[in-house]
């Protein structure tokens, strides 16, 4: 058998590993870039959240500006359920300030790729203050 | 016939083969992040809509919403051109939802011969001072 013949075929075969390998890495490049875009949106979801536990009530306000947490619970849940996200905690910072947690899916637009888990939960934390206005994400 | 005659022609179809393999492989790949990332910018632009509906009295906030995420997507280009809002508000919260086809004519060969939609929505408690119903 002389070269020619024994390399025939090689070349189409390093091709087409090279190939599906480019095509894996690409897909898990997607798959890790959509899942950080939902932990992005779950952040926003907690700033959200957060911002709605510091917007105090009357009675909130007649007392001092203290955040209720149970009031401040009530209001972050009521944003957390619109935004498809589970309220996971509402930690007062002082009297004025709101620790907020929440943890949401993260879902993907493509089929995941090969070695990435099928679901995953991102969470997001933000700190909001009574009175302070903040852009948010 | 003789292996070099019976191979001639075969390295340029493997690599038109190849050629056309790598440059699906790069389509799929520019579309996807395209993808992706239009999907951030409409997230970012429907939570910046939500905050100044929020923010908004009653009558105004779909006005208000709609012009915040139509100007913050008009701001980050030309990916998402024609995006669809719905502002939903109620007494508590407002939520805004943003649709938006991308473009992906030019990466057909990557496999979005359909195109694709996306769509995110932001909720926001509604300001209890500024965005009442007067």
């Amino acid at each position: 058998m002389n070269t020619a013949e024994r390399d025939r075929g090689d070349v189409m075969l390093a091709t087409t590993v090279l190939v599906v390998g480019l095509m894996l890495a690409a897909f898990a490049l997607i798959c890790a870039s959509q899942a950080w875009a939902e932990r992005r949106n779950v952040q926003g979801a907690a700033d959200a959240a957060a911002r709605a536990a510091a917007q105090v009530g009357a009675d909130e306000v007649r007392s001092g500006l203290a955040i209720d947490p149970v009031a401040a619970w009530a209001r972050a849940e009521v944003v957390a359920a619109g935004a498809g996200v589970t309220l996971v905690g509402v930690t007062p910072v002082g009297t004025d300030g709101v620790t907020v947690t929440v943890s949401g899916a993260v879902e993907y637009a493509f089929p995941v790729a090969a070695g990435f888990p099928s679901s995953m939960t991102a969470t997001g934390m933000a700190v909001a203050q009574v009175g302070v206005v903040a852009p948010g994400g | 016939m003789t292996p070099p005659t019976r191979d001639r022609g075969s390295a340029g179809v493997e690599a038109a083969l190849a050629v056309t393999a790598l440059l699906a492989v790069a389509m799929f790949t520019v579309g996807a992040l395209r993808v992706t990332n239009t999907s951030g910018d409409v997230g970012s632009a429907a939570r910046a809509g939500a905050r100044a509906a929020a923010g908004a009295r009653e009558a105004d906030a779909r006005a208000v919403g709609e012009a915040v995420v139509r100007q913050a997507l008009a701001d980050r280009g030309p990916a998402c051109g024609a995006p669809s809002v719905d502002v939903v508000r109620t007494d508590e919260i407002v939520t805004v939802t943003v649709t938006c086809p991308v473009d992906l004519d030019d990466v057909r060969l990557g496999g979005f011969a359909g195109g694709r939609t996306v769509t995110a929505s932001a909720t926001e408690r509604v300001d209890p001072l500024r965005g009442g119903a007067g």
